[in-house]
């Protein structure tokens, strides 16, 4: 196999999927039988209005939340059965996650905030140190290794939810709006930044974004509406 | 480790005026706890000690029923297997005999009641410390068999001074009664007024030819050479003489009002610091209840990435025991400080204080004790309230979902 070269493998697999909310007495619909396979390498954006259940689907994915109805699978293993110790040790090994509002822990720096991954993980000291040092250099934000998220833009929060999302080397990486509290010219960077980690290292990323500037770079576009899938367009670049 | 204590470490400070104001309440439970409970029971170990050196001694040996019913009748003569077997153990410092009676004193211009105590000037003074406290004139002398010693209060009292002479009427061993010249010696002043007024101390011959007793004695007072031998002394006398009709006391004995009253003293005491550990207990528990509410987004995130909700709760917990620590370091430190400082400086009561003291028959002076068990019952308390009051902070995080967490606003 040649250095650039691998293996196309199914990693998330959703059968027949539905998500109810009740409330009050009051049901609603948020995902209805949702079939969706996702490859490993995919650089996909889940897109549609308000409501559509872009999130909901991506809770879902992320093991985040459970559906009402049918199954997930991970790597080939249905999640439905395991417990929150189990979950969260999936969670921690295979999925990354990148949230609207940056999410760092204020009392940490941009080092030990994409440590602190590492470290639930039990990763030695030693290593975490190496490993998050090298993602942040890969990254281009060394330069941020002290600062507390209060010292940083927004962008720059971004940036280091970013890494701490990658040093794992997770399966995928889910992102939720990654680009809403962002100017157009940091979303930008951002964005390059995300889709040049897919195309050289073969990171998986799943969005969930109406932003038009996610969605255009997306491989594969999987449009919802109202808890429906409306189109899933693939090979778009 | 060195992260999660990092992260504990900075949460603490991260809303610093919360923070504070909850280390202050701890500090302040413990300096309370510890220099209350030191002074209280510094002064009550002040004033066991005082009255056994005093006079009381740290045990009595007695005819069974003599203190419950002090009588002439129930007195005893000492016999040689007695003496031998308090010579024989190596805890005891001393012993001496005393008679113990009643009667009326009087001088030309007035008379009283008095309350005998008649002692052998020689041993006495290993027994006890009473003679330390004549103020005025000296102590009895071996040889003057009817001198006497008498408070400062029923000096003025009956009118007269030292060197003069008074005649104590009393009833004797044999029922006649006895009436005989005194000349007093010397002047005490015990630092109570009541019993100053009250108590003639006279030579044990004297009261023998007094009170017609023909060698008899109402006790054997002994001192020992440590507080803490009490209870084996006295269980080693009870086991020897109990057979023979004699039973050994302790000043809890002797001297049961101090005991209640300190009992009740303690327990009073108990209540309110347990009232004040309570109080604490709620600020430590609303202080993290807001630390652990604000922060559910970040722990939902944290979830979200991995972290277990054990994890979570270790965090909290470690911000639990770095604040507690600090409280506990600087709250004994300072209490340490104080306690030790009035140890070495008793503070004297002056005015009603005094009088109060007084009344309960007390030295009224404060002092403390630097007991150990009184700073690490103290720890263990904040430990335990520290413990409980993460309980339910901690059960809400256990409870938190990521989701619900991520979402919380």
């Amino acid at each position: 196999m040649f250095k650039n070269e691998s293996v196309i493998m199914e990693i998330i697999r959703l059968e027949n999927v539905s998500k109810i909310y009740s409330s009050n007495g009051v049901s609603v619909n948020a995902l209805n039988d949702i079939n969706l396979s996702i490859n490993s390498g995919e650089y996909t954006v889940i897109a549609g209005p308000s409501g559509s259940g872009k999130t909901t689907l991506l809770n879902i994915i992320g093991t985040l939340d459970k559906p009402s109805k049918g199954k997930v699978f991970i790597n080939n293993e249905d999640i439905s059965n395991k417990n929150k110790s189990e979950l969260s040790r999936l969670r921690l090994d295979k999925l990354g996650f990148i949230f609207q509002a940056y999410n760092l822990i204020p009392v940490l720096t941009a080092l030990e905030n994409i440590e602190f991954a590492m470290m639930i993980k039990g990763i030695k000291e030693l290593e975490r140190r190496e490993k998050a040092l090298k993602v942040m250099r890969e990254l281009g934000i060394e330069e941020l290794a002290n600062k507390r998220p209060n010292q940083m833009s927004g962008g720059q929060q971004q940036r280091v939810a970013v890494a701490r999302a990658i040093v794992n080397s997770p399966l995928i990486v889910l992102a939720d709006e990654p680009t809403a509290n962002l100017d157009s010219k940091t979303a930008i960077l951002l964005l390059d930044m995300m889709q040049n980690m897919n195309e050289k290292k073969n990171i998986t990323f799943v969005f969930s974004s109406h932003d038009q500037k996610v969605i255009e770079r997306a491989k594969r576009l999987i449009i919802l509406k109202d808890g429906f899938i409306l189109e899933d367009i693939n090979n778009r670049r | 480790m060195k992260i999660l204590l990092k992260l504990a470490w900075r949460n603490i400070w991260r809303n610093w005026r919360r923070s504070l104001i909850t280390l202050i309440a701890i500090i302040f439970a413990i300096v309370l706890s510890v220099v209350m409970r030191g002074i209280q029971l510094g002064t009550y170990e002040f004033n066991i000690k005082t009255s056994i050196e005093l006079f009381t001694g740290y045990l009595q040996l007695q005819l069974q029923g003599y203190n419950d019913n002090p009588s002439l009748h129930r007195t005893f003569k000492p016999d040689s297997s007695i003496i031998k077997e308090l010579i024989d153990i190596p805890q005891i410092k001393g012993f001496s005999p005393r008679i113990y009676s009643g009667g009326l004193i009087n001088s030309k211009s007035n008379s009283t009641g008095a309350i005998i105590f008649a002692i052998d000037p020689v041993n006495e003074s290993k027994v006890s410390s009473f003679h330390t406290k004549i103020k005025d004139g000296e102590f009895i002398a071996p040889d003057n068999t009817f001198d006497i010693v008498v408070g400062k209060r029923m000096l003025k009292n009956l009118n007269v001074n030292i060197g003069d002479t008074v005649v104590i009427l009393t009833s004797g061993y044999d029922g006649s009664m006895g009436n005989y010249k005194f000349r007093i010696c010397g002047a005490f002043s015990m630092g109570y007024s009541d019993f100053d007024g009250i108590a003639v101390f006279m030579h044990i011959k004297g009261a023998d030819e007094l009170l017609s007793m023909n060698g008899r004695i109402s006790s054997i007072a002994i001192a020992l050479n440590n507080l803490r031998d009490i209870p084996i002394v006295k269980e080693k006398l009870n086991n020897k003489f109990k057979i023979s009709g004699y039973e050994a006391l302790d000043w809890k004995n002797l001297m049961p009002d101090l005991k209640q009253l300190m009992e009740l003293d303690d327990i009073s005491a108990v209540i309110y610091l347990a009232i004040l550990m309570l109080v604490v207990a709620f600020g430590i528990l609303n202080t993290l209840l807001m630390s652990v509410t604000e922060r559910f987004r970040e722990f939902g995130v944290l979830l979200a990435i991995g972290i277990k909700h054990q994890q979570l709760i270790l965090i909290l917990i470690l911000e639990v025991f770095l604040m507690t620590l600090i409280g506990i370091i600087v709250g004994t430190g300072l209490s340490y400080l104080i306690n030790y400082y009035v140890y070495l400086n008793p503070i004297n009561l002056s005015g009603d204080f005094a009088k109060i003291y007084e009344e309960f028959g007390f030295i009224p002076q404060i002092h403390s004790t630097m007991d150990i068990s009184i700073f690490l019952s103290t720890v263990y308390s904040i430990i335990i309230i520290t413990a409980i009051s993460t309980i339910y902070p901690a059960y809400r995080v256990m409870k938190l979902e990521a989701l619900k967490g991520i979402r919380y606003t």
